[in-house]
């Protein structure tokens, strides 16, 4: 890519399927993104669309009825997907860490927070518990946890919405990964929260040098937070380029109904306008582009043909019939 | 409490609705009327039902259960020297069931839906459905008639009983063979209660494996689980460690309602192979309309199960942080 | 809420519920055992319904001895041996399914019949009601039931009638404590406030939409039961509190054959077979129905 050094991950023409009672299920149809070192890259779309499986097939951690059908997956230009399943487990945690999105269920109840950080922490650094403990403590601080050595000794249900996050937060930077994967980190948390804990990992980021995948639904937080952003839509990544640029002139269809419903001050007393129409069926896809039943530029050629990605330069990619350059 | 008075109501009356005149039976077979008159002042059967359950109640509480009618010993006196049989039977039985039953449920539910897996669930569902009555004959015909290596019935060979006995420290004749070193008539007693107490689990080694098994399998699927692969824990670490804390308290639950079961178990268990505990007393005792051992017993039932609960309750709450009493 | 919005919101729950049941009955047979356990069903239905033509000695059933055959082993003439009044024991076995199948869907019926509206009263109306109903129901449960259930029917007098109903009675309790738990959550369900708004009487209420909405736990906890009852009542009349000679009862057979196990070994074992694989069958099917209708079990949509 026009001379910079090579990306932290690359992402190509990803393919996953799943098998389920009702048909198999073509979740990821072709994916592909990259994301440089220390750099903050959004992955934004409806649910279903596709961003979890993502993020759940560069972690290897898809369940057992999925595929990964092609596609490439290379992590510092290291093949990930001919790695074993304990060269990926040694991985996990260690070079590229996932959090999810709703930390009550994501943390073990019978365990004190504690416990669990320093499991981890005593995988992947291979020191002993004492020198864990303190590493656990000084993570927690990091993640601006009140009081983290009595934290430490907590169960989970003693903790609220956001410390458990901040927790979750925790245990993925203990080994200082490479990249965080975040899967919805703030949806389970109200907005004041959700502020907070978006900070703060903009914060570390920045100290650390670390390359966050951020996915989420919503438009609003990807505006604010990313450097670049990537729209999928029904396993595609129809969009993708620099945060200003994509903000300032979208391209796709998508992209601009996705910005223009995002609620402002302006439109207050105006009806909210929304991308009508659901996703499609992805079991029996149908042809051409997967947007155009929802599309109102949608055109002969839509209906009959998938559109290719097309690169623009400086970064920004299109996969729409109407940008042909 | 309340429960305890309303079984003992309930039995106090039902057993007398039985159409049979203890008072007869007292006396014996050869009585004339006015003898049989005579015991049933005596006996207070002259009074009205809600006097003599007064009066029966009244004595209760002051530790008198009442005298049987049967072997002319205080109830509380018969029940002492009984129960040690059936509690060892019963432990027994729960032993084997639960040694067989749990671990077999884990490795199900690792293996769910391969042959494994099936293999044991039809192996559990055969345990339960086997009458208990039947397998206890159809043992006894297997091991001592056919083949000759075990007794037929029994607790301890009159000859050993002669010649070793065993001291009585706790009332099980195992445990204090062991303590007094006393190895002839532990391996007879050994040999004795084998039988039993197999035909005893099968349906308690039924009811551990299924719910084991279904716990486990919910335990698994847990997110928390995810989260732990997500940071790289090992297998082996997230499956012992991580899942099955948290599926004992819903095993303990199991076993409580397994003993429960299995007191129903021990009663045909002990007709079967004359096993000198309380199921042969009460079972006596109906056939000769004894009233305060029937009713002595239902509480002492009642008792047990309640006992056992409240037992694993406190288990429960010791091991799950989330369970407060 | 209008007259047409409720019945159009009946219809789709109706219809709802069809695709329900057929999805249901899809997995159902996909699963080998179950189809097994179906085809053992069948087979033990059929005994039943056909047993005087399908029994080699349809007069063993009226309990006409032929004292020279007393206690003979098994042989070609006789599969399974003969009992102590000479009469063939497979003949018996046939004829004693019909009382087994009787019992066992008379049980659950009973226990049913009685459990489930109790419980739907106590957790739809709460409140004192509640109180009493559930403070009995911990009563039963508290005791292991067949030593209840045997005490019940030694109150009543041996008969397989009077064991069926004592079962039942000890059993009703659980039927009630799950139908409540159910019909507690379902109290506070928009669609009971939607129908009060239009004028439901209580009663109304909760006999049309309560209680169909707390079916299928009940449904599946009693399928389950039938193996269980099965077994219960055999043990019943295996102590001889229930069926009383000279009936074909598969306990009761068992009992009469513990006298003489070790001369006559046929005697207590073959219908124990029996009770075993009728119990199986029922609990497989129990089992396969189990699995079918959770949710979760079913295979995950991918996304």
């Amino acid at each position: 890519m026009s001379g910079m050094s090579p990306p932290l991950l690359s992402v190509q023409d990803l393919r996953v399927d799943f098998d389920t009672y009702d048909g198999v299920v073509k979740a990821l149809e072709s994916v592909t993104l990259e994301i440089l070192d220390g750099e903050v890259f959004g992955l934004v779309g409806e649910t279903g669309c596709g961003k979890s499986v993502t993020a759940l097939s560069i972690m290897r951690l898809i369940p057992e009825n999925g595929k990964i059908v092609e596609g490439k997956i290379l992590f510092r230009a290291e093949d990930w997907l001919s790695k074993t399943e304990e060269e990926m487990r040694k991985l996990r945690g260690g070079k590229i860490s996932m959090i999810f999105q709703d930390p009550t269920v994501s943390l073990n109840p019978v365990f004190t927070v504690g416990q669990q950080i320093i499991d981890v922490i005593m995988i992947h650094q291979h020191v002993g518990k004492e020198e864990a403990t303190t590493r656990a403590s000084e993570a927690f601080k990091l993640v601006a946890l009140a009081d983290p050595d009595k934290a430490l000794k907590l169960y989970p249900h003693e903790l609220s919405g956001g410390m458990q996050q901040r927790v979750m937060i925790a245990m993925a930077l203990s080994s200082n990964p490479d990249m965080l994967i975040a899967d919805e980190p703030t949806s389970s948390v109200d907005v004041t929260i959700q502020a907070q804990l978006l900070r703060r990992l903009l914060e570390i980021k920045s100290a650390r040098k670390l390359a966050i995948l951020l996915i989420t639904h919503s438009m609003g937080i990807v505006a604010e937070t990313c450097d670049k952003v990537g729209v999928m839509y029904a396993g595609n990544v129809v969009e993708l380029g620099p945060m200003r640029d994509v903000l300032k002139d979208p391209l796709h269809p998508y992209t601009k109904g996705l910005l223009e419903a995002i609620p402002t001050p302006r439109s207050r007393g105006k009806r909210l306008s929304i991308v009508k129409g659901t996703i499609p069926d992805l079991i029996n896809r149908p042809l051409g582009c997967a947007f155009h039943p929802r599309c109102s530029y949608a055109m002969e050629i839509c209906r009959a043909e998938r559109p290719a990605a097309v690169n623009l330069g400086s970064g920004r990619r299109v996969a729409c019939h109407l940008v042909k350059r | 409490m309340i429960i305890l008075v309303g079984i003992s109501a309930i039995t106090f009356f039902l057993a007398r609705v039985a159409p049979s005149d203890p008072a007869a039976l007292w006396v014996g077979i050869h009585a004339r009327a006015e003898q049989i008159e005579k015991a049933r002042i005596e006996l207070g059967l002259d009074k009205p039902l809600y006097v003599q359950y007064y009066i029966y109640m009244r004595d209760l509480i002051g530790g008198d259960w009442g005298t049987s009618y049967r072997t002319r010993r205080p109830v509380i006196d018969d029940i002492r020297n009984y129960l040690p049989a059936s509690m060892e039977l019963a432990i027994a039985g729960q032993i084997i069931a639960i040694t067989i039953g749990i671990p077999l449920g884990v490795i199900a539910a690792s293996r769910k839906d391969t042959m494994t897996d099936h293999a044991s669930r039809v192996l559990a569902i055969a345990a339960l459905s086997v009458p208990v009555f039947w397998i206890g004959i159809l043992l006894q015909i297997l091991f001592a008639r056919t083949l000759g290596i075990l007794p037929i019935e029994g607790r301890l060979d009159l000859s050993v009983a002669m010649t070793h006995p065993i001291q009585k420290i706790t009332g099980f004749f195992l445990i204090d063979s062991l303590l007094t070193g006393n190895w002839i008539a532990f391996t007879d007693a050994l040999k004795h209660i084998i039988l039993p107490a197999i035909a005893l689990a099968s349906y308690s080694t039924g009811l551990s494996l299924r719910m084991t098994r279904s716990t486990m399998i919910e335990v698994l699927r847990e997110k928390y689980l995810k989260t732990a692969r997500a940071f790289g824990l090992p297998e082996n670490q997230v499956r012992f460690k991580y899942a099955l804390k948290n599926a004992v308290v819903p095993t303990l639950m199991v076993l409580g309602i397994s003993f429960s079961w299995s007191l129903t178990g021990a009663f045909l268990v002990e007709v079967i192979f004359n096993w000198p505990g309380l199921g042969t007393y009460v079972w006596r005792a109906i056939l000769a309309v004894d009233y305060p051992v029937i009713v002595g017993i239902a509480i002492i039932a009642a008792l047990i199960v309640l006992l056992t609960n409240l037992i694993l309750d406190l288990a429960q709450a010791w091991i799950d942080p989330r369970v407060r009493l | 809420m209008s007259d047409l919005s409720v019945s159009v919101e009946a219809r789709e729950k109706r219809e709802a519920r069809f695709r329900e049941i057929r999805l249901t009955l899809h997995i159902l047979t996909r699963n080998p055992l179950s189809v097994v356990s179906i085809v053992i069903f069948a087979f033990l239905f059929f005994l039943a319904a056909f047993a005087p033509w399908v029994a080699p000695y349809p007069d063993a059933y009226q309990g006409v001895p032929h004292v020279p055959d007393r206690y003979l082993p098994p042989s070609l003439g006789h599969l399974f041996g003969t009992d102590y009044l000479g009469r063939d024991i497979l003949s018996l076995i046939i004829f004693g399914t019909r009382l087994s199948l009787l019992a066992g869907f008379t049980i659950v019926a009973i226990a049913v019949g009685i459990g489930w509206p109790l419980g739907v009263i106590a957790g739809y109306v709460g409140g004192r009601i509640d109180d009493i109903i559930m403070r009995t129901t911990d009563m039963f449960l508290a005791f292991p039931s067949l030593v209840l259930a045997l005490v019940i029917a030694f109150a009543l007098g041996p008969s397989l009638i009077n064991s069926m109903i004592a079962i039942s009675v000890a059993w009703w309790p659980w039927y009630t404590r799950l139908a409540r738990a159910d019909a507690a959550s379902l109290r506070e369900r928009t669609f009971v406030e939607a129908s009060k708004a239009v004028g439901l009487g209580d009663w109304t209420i909760m006999r049309r939409h309560i209680l169909p909405n707390t079916m299928a736990p009940i449904v599946v906890q009693a399928t389950m039961d039938l193996g269980t009852a099965i077994l219960a009542e055999a043990g019943l009349s295996f102590l001889g509190l229930g069926a009383q000679p000279p009936t074909p009862e598969w306990g009761l057979m068992i009992s009469m054959g513990r006298s003489v196990t070790f001369s006559a070994w046929w005697y207590a074992t073959f219908p124990g077979i029996f009770i075993f694989i009728t119990a199986m069958a029922f609990n497989l099917f129990g089992d396969g129905l189990r699995e079918a209708l959770d949710p979760r079990l079913r295979r995950i949509r991918g996304g």
